[in-house]
């Protein structure tokens, strides 16, 4: 198991140093005059680079002269609030539907089941935000439609989660700001969970088919189990690898997604803030997203694969990463 | 007494090619309390049959049979519930390859749990009063698996099935499968598998099951054999269709069925009446595909002895319990034919 | 199951969720834009003015929106001498400055803040004259260095205005939205913290709101002034949050997240008229839409091609598809409103033939592809460019004239016109004062460049005398007569094409009451209460 961490750790470092190149490159075009001894070879360059972002100094913005590291994180957390709570609403809806495709093969409930995830597949999902803004105008909800909160409330940035900044704040607005946090986040959420759902049904259903059709299933049914106990004593712990599995390749399309659908509700996430960094012409955000970004994501596959570790017995004994 | 009486099973497999009869007519009777080999080669049905025992087939087959009696029950008549409960108490099931049929992430002690007879209320409250301490579920398991012959019980018990080797697993499973006291196990090739001292191994477990419980046993196997050693009586199966029956003197001392001699022959034995690089004896051809099953007898095009009245379905022959399925048997000088058949 | 249940907690969360409109004590308005400063001297845009001249600032005097009467603001009364050619003002008292978290006012209003809020206009010597001035812009300058000569302190309450010499104009240009009022004690402390820039965008004022911050996602925020001295003002925090896209921007209107809004999607005005929650006000404004001929080119140079493509347009149907009901067809440059309109002007004809045949008589080349000039954004004049240059693009194809469309992002327009590389450009003029000199002298003296308004060009000494003269003409029925000559003199030379007269929209929920909109100064939320909702 150790080994198993051991080589995952190892290309965690190259893929690293790879992007850290990447965003070296972008840096240097980007700001030719603000990186010093432009004489120097590049790689005593890069050395100096590295050392810069190793001790948290990423350069400061050219629009408002703050670091770029907070704003950039700041960006990026508010994004993760809205995968995170897409997430949430997706497997709550996604997976007891998944699991029931999955039990009925070719049964009606099925076919239905598919229908819908098909159909999730095909639409853009820019196209999908900018229909649910006029959606709430059409059947009379009161949802709001722009903005990650409403400009009555001012929060001050803690942690960037917004969420967890307007529990900070409630003695100014007691939990107001919360609930308010949370109906702008209802919207931007549901059209990214689409998405969402689409996949983990997809997955699920695959994965439930599989596990149905395996060998200690036949077993359980040889051993005189009912089909729910089956179900719920062997089969879902077993199904649940593979998809996680698969979800994690789809992380960096999430997140990709949940930008889009950040430009279009106007939320504050690093969607927004890059488009408009370019647009003011503040292009050092650009290194910085890819660090963030892509670290982030990085990251995240590390702890997949500890997560998967843990759960699934037969991963613990493959050495090599897939 | 027959345990399990199956007269002229059929089953039907829908395909896209139409309804495959899979397998014919087929006949077993199982002695109680006896070990029964049922040997036939790979695709003859073996599995098959023993699903359709247990039902469980898919929707798409069609089961018939005359008769499938376990014991006193009707098996065709009874509802899905009741197969299940069955199917946990009288009936236990062992695999080939065991440790793919074992959950991958569950530890031992859990799955072995899991087939535990609960214990009730009843017997709770009873044991209170007679003051009998129950065994704890830890003891029990512990006896079932020294009984199957698993002497470092706490290792194994905490492992998982992906870290055991197959004839541990098989032991385990073997264990699951007494857990209960079925009156039937059904070994499906347990040892195809395996390497020669586990194979032993699982085979003395299973005579020793045999022997001190009297939980009849019946034995599926492609070896011939393999099994030959240990079995009370074989039925031989042939695409699909049971070809010869009886108690394991009868059939190796006067095997009738052509198919029958062409498997003893293929029996090796270590003498110098085979030579260096001789070619060994088979049954010219191969097996029939699913969808170009004969008509008729389906060694047919095989057989050495076939003439035009194979295409017909031969009637099986009983010769005090030597049951065969032949148009053309070898029949000994004091042999008659007696086509009596018991009902 | 889970499902459910989890659902449910959801609604019910989504229940707790209180719409901004129904906070009374909180006013959410959306602008369009963002403001370029906030201070309305030196930035022009309607956005600033939207945000600062009432909100911010007071001024002298100011107009009352009913009678249309000077009436006093910081200044009480005020009189004239004799000869016409000096105002001396008495000021009010205890009037104080905002105090924020960036400033603390020691002082009462006095006439210095007076001197400095109209010398750094003037002076050119002024420590802040040319702190923040990005141009020599035409208005900066226009109202005060041909009028006002001099202003002296007679006490601290009490300011004469010297002029040039006697003008009738000067109360319309201190109540103009360039009149406003600065802090001369903030304007010190910072000089010596050596940030004067900071004067125009941490603004500081004697008006109903003070400013709190601005976010650069382009939210403002405004606190009321506790001792404005015209009484506190019933909404505490005033809002401007910013939405470029006007769909969106009713789309809030509607869910509660703006309780007032402006410049609505011309194509929605039919549907916000019908819709019982929201009111629609408009106002007509001085701004025009208009479509120049670049006078110095050929075959511009000719007025009869001008004229001939003049009678090739269909008005009507541009204003319709393209504005809806948000402007109307106009056939002179100047407004209606304005005291200097010529009634008596010729009314635009829709005629191709005739301006096929006039072009035929005038040796117009047909081959020649003109091209027309416009600008990518909309604006305060006209809510799509593109659209109308594609209407005029098929009615020229009608009289056999090929023309091409250009549409560029601003700067590179700027960087066309100024090359003076285009035959005709759609643009407008957006007016703020009130004279009919500050329409018609961007659009046509010698002095103003392409990019100041002159897309035309235009350059004639009649035309410049008779501007330059009326200016002065302190005879107001000589100005009046003039004007008519100026505006006979527009119409034969036609170096313009009026398309239309633009109305300002503004849509509010149903519960605020006591709004403002004035065509020349912007909004004023001064007086604007909620009324609790039922």
């Amino acid at each position: 198991m150790l080994n198993y961490l051991f080589r995952r750790l190892n290309l965690l470092f190259i893929t690293a140093f790879i992007l850290s190149v990447i965003a070296f490159i972008l840096t240097y075009w980007s700001s030719k005059n603000t990186l010093a001894d432009a004489d120097a070879g590049y790689i005593i360059q890069y050395v100096k680079y590295m050392s810069a972002i190793l001790q948290g100094e990423w350069g400061l913005s050219s629009i408002d002269q703050q670091p770029m590291l907070i704003k950039g994180l700041t960006a990026f957390a508010s994004t993760l609030e809205l995968c995170f709570i897409a997430f949430i609403t997706a497997n709550i809806i996604a997976i007891p539907l998944g699991i029931f495709a999955g039990l009925n093969r070719n049964s009606l409930l099925d076919y239905l089941i598919m229908t819908i995830a098909l159909i999730g597949l095909a639409l853009p999902v820019f196209w999908l935000a900018v229909i649910t803004t006029m959606l709430p105008r059409l059947l009379g909800i009161p949802l709001p439609i722009d903005g990650g909160i409403s400009p009555v409330f001012e929060i001050p940035v803690v942690s960037g989660f917004i969420l967890l900044d307007t529990l900070l704040a409630a003695d100014t607005y007691q939990l107001d700001a919360f609930f308010n946090r949370l109906a702008h986040l209802i919207l931007p959420s549901s059209v990214l969970s689409l998405f969402l759902i689409t996949e983990i049904i997809r997955l699920t259903r695959h994965s439930i088919t599989m596990v149905m059709k395996s060998n200690y299933v036949k077993a359980a049914y040889a051993k005189g189990l009912s089909r729910k106990e089956i179900v719920f004593r062997h089969v879902l712990k077993n199904a649940l690898p593979p998809i996680i599995h698969q979800l994690r390749l789809q992380l960096s399309t999430i997140i990709s997604f949940a930008m889009v659908i950040e430009i279009v509700f106007s939320l504050q996430g690093s969607g927004v803030w890059l488009l408009s960094s370019i647009k003011e012409g503040d292009y050092l955000a650009l290194p910085t997203a890819i660090l963030i970004i892509s670290g982030f994501i990085l990251l995240s596959s590390i702890f997949i694969d500890i997560l998967l570790m843990i759960i699934s017995p037969i991963k613990r004994k493959s050495l090599y990463v897939d | 007494m027959a345990l399990l009486d199956i007269r002229n099973l059929s089953i039907d497999i829908s395909t896209a090619q139409g309804k495959v009869r899979v397998i014919d007519k087929a006949s077993l009777t199982i002695v109680d309390g006896s070990i029964h080999g049922l040997v036939g080669e790979s695709g003859s049905g073996k599995s098959l049959i023993a699903k359709a025992i247990l039902g469980l087939h898919n929707a798409n087959w069609t089961v018939t049979a005359d008769r499938m009696f376990l014991g006193a029950t009707d098996l065709t008549k009874l509802s899905a519930n009741d197969r299940r409960k069955i199917m946990g108490k009288e009936i236990a099931m062992i695999f080939q390859h065991p440790r793919s049929y074992l959950d991958p992430s569950k530890k031992i002690f859990s799955q072995i749990k899991e087939v535990l007879p609960t214990t009730s209320v009843k017997k709770l409250f009873l044991s209170k009063i007679k003051r009998v301490p129950e065994q704890s579920t830890q003891q029990r398991i512990k006896e079932l698996l020294h009984k199957v012959g698993i002497q470092n019980d706490q290792t194994v018990l905490a492992s998982y099935p992906h870290e055991l080797s197959e004839g541990i697993c098989q032991k385990v499973m073997i264990a699951m499968a007494i857990a209960n006291n079925p009156s039937l196990i059904i070994a499906d090739e347990p040892t195809t598998a395996m390497e020669a001292v586990t194979r032993a191994q699982i085979f003395r477990l299973l005579y020793k099951l045999n022997q001190l419980h009297s939980t009849t046993i019946l034995l599926l196997s492609n070896n011939f054999g393999s099994i030959s050693n240990l079995s009370d009586y074989i039925t031989l199966i042939y695409s699909g269709q049971t070809v010869e029956s009886g108690s394991y003197k009868q059939i190796i001392n006067s095997p009738m069925h052509p198919y029958t001699e062409a498997m003893i022959k293929t029996i090796l034995e270590f003498d110098e009446s085979i030579s260096h690089k001789s070619q060994l004896y088979t049954l010219p051809g191969n097996i029939p595909s699913a969808n170009q099953l004969p008509i008729g007898c389906r060694l047919g095009p095989r057989c050495p002895r076939a003439q035009r009245s194979c295409v017909t379905n031969p009637e099986p022959l009983n010769f005090k319990g030597h049951v065969i399925s032949c148009h053309f048997p070898t029949l000994d000088e004091n042999q008659h034919a007696n086509t009596s058949q018991r009902k | 199951m889970r499902f459910l249940f989890a659902f449910t907690i959801t609604l019910l969360l989504s229940g707790c969720y209180k719409n901004e409109s129904t906070l009374t004590d909180s006013l959410i308005y959306c602008p369009e834009n963002t403001p370029q400063s906030f201070n309305p001297q030196i930035s022009h845009d309607i956005s600033t003015l939207d945000a600062t001249t009432h909100q911010l600032y007071n001024r002298l005097v100011k107009i009352d929106p009913i009678t249309k009467q000077f009436i006093p603001d910081l200044a009480t009364h005020w009189q004239q001498n004799d000869n016409k050619s000096s105002y001396t003002f008495f000021l009010r008292k205890d009037v104080n400055f905002h105090q924020t978290d960036y400033f603390t006012p020691t002082r009462f209003f006095n006439a210095d803040d007076v001197i400095f809020s109209f010398q750094r206009m003037l002076d050119k010597d002024h420590p802040f004259h040319s702190v923040n001035r990005v141009t020599d812009s035409y208005f900066f300058n226009h109202p005060f260095t041909n009028l006002v000569a001099d202003i002296i302190k007679i006490d601290d309450y009490t300011v004469k205005f010297i002029l040039n010499k006697a003008d009738v104009t000067l109360l319309a240009n201190l109540a103009a939205h360039y009149g406003v009022i600065h802090s001369e004690q903030y304007a010190q402390n910072l000089l010596s913290k050596g940030h004067p820039e900071r004067i125009d965008f941490y603004p500081i004022g004697t008006g109903p709101y003070k400013f709190k911050n601005y976010e650069i996602k382009g939210i403002t925020r405004y606190l009321s002034h506790p001792q404005y001295w015209g009484g506190r003002p019933t909404i505490t925090n005033l809002i401007f949050d910013v939405t470029p896209n006007n769909t969106k921007r009713y789309a809030k209107l509607l869910s509660g997240e703006c309780d007032i809004m402006t410049y609505p999607a011309p194509s929605q005005l039919n549907t916000m008229s019908v819709n019982p929650s929201v009111v629609l006000s408009s106002i007509p404004t001085a701004n025009v839409a208009l479509w120049s001929f670049n006078s110095v080119k050929k075959p511009f140079k000719q007025k009869e091609i001008r004229q001939a493509l003049s009678y090739a347009i269909d008005q009507k149907t541009i204003v319709n598809a393209v504005f809806f009901k948000s402007a109307t067809a106009t056939d002179t440059l100047l407004a209606k409103q304005s005291w200097a309109y010529n009634p008596r002007s010729a009314e635009l004809q829709y005629t191709p033939q005739l301006a096929l045949q006039m072009l035929k008589e005038n040796g117009f080349d047909f081959n020649n592809i003109i091209t027309i000039l416009t600008p990518i954004d909309h604006s305060v004049f006209n809510p799509n460019s593109h659209k109308t240059a594609e209407l005029i693009q098929a009615n020229l194809f009608d009289i056999g004239v090929s023309s091409e469309i250009i549409s560029l992002p601003h700067s590179e327009l700027e960087m066309r016109l100024a090359s003076g590389n285009y035959d005709t450009y759609l643009t407008g003029i957006d007016v703020h004062i009130k004279d009919p000199d500050s329409l018609f002298r961007p659009l046509l003296s010698c002095d103003a460049t392409i990019l100041e308004g002159n897309s035309s060009q235009w350059c004639s000494p009649e035309v410049q005398d008779l501007l330059d003269s009326t200016l002065l003409e302190p005879n107001f029925i000589k100005r009046i007569k003039n004007y008519y000559q100026l505006q006979d003199i527009v119409q034969q030379e036609r170096p313009y094409y009026p398309i239309a007269h633009v109305l300002r929209f503004d849509a509010f929920n149903q519960n605020i009451s006591g709004l403002h909109v004035n065509a020349l100064t912007g909004i004023d939320f001064q007086n604007v209460r909620k009324i609790e909702a039922q």
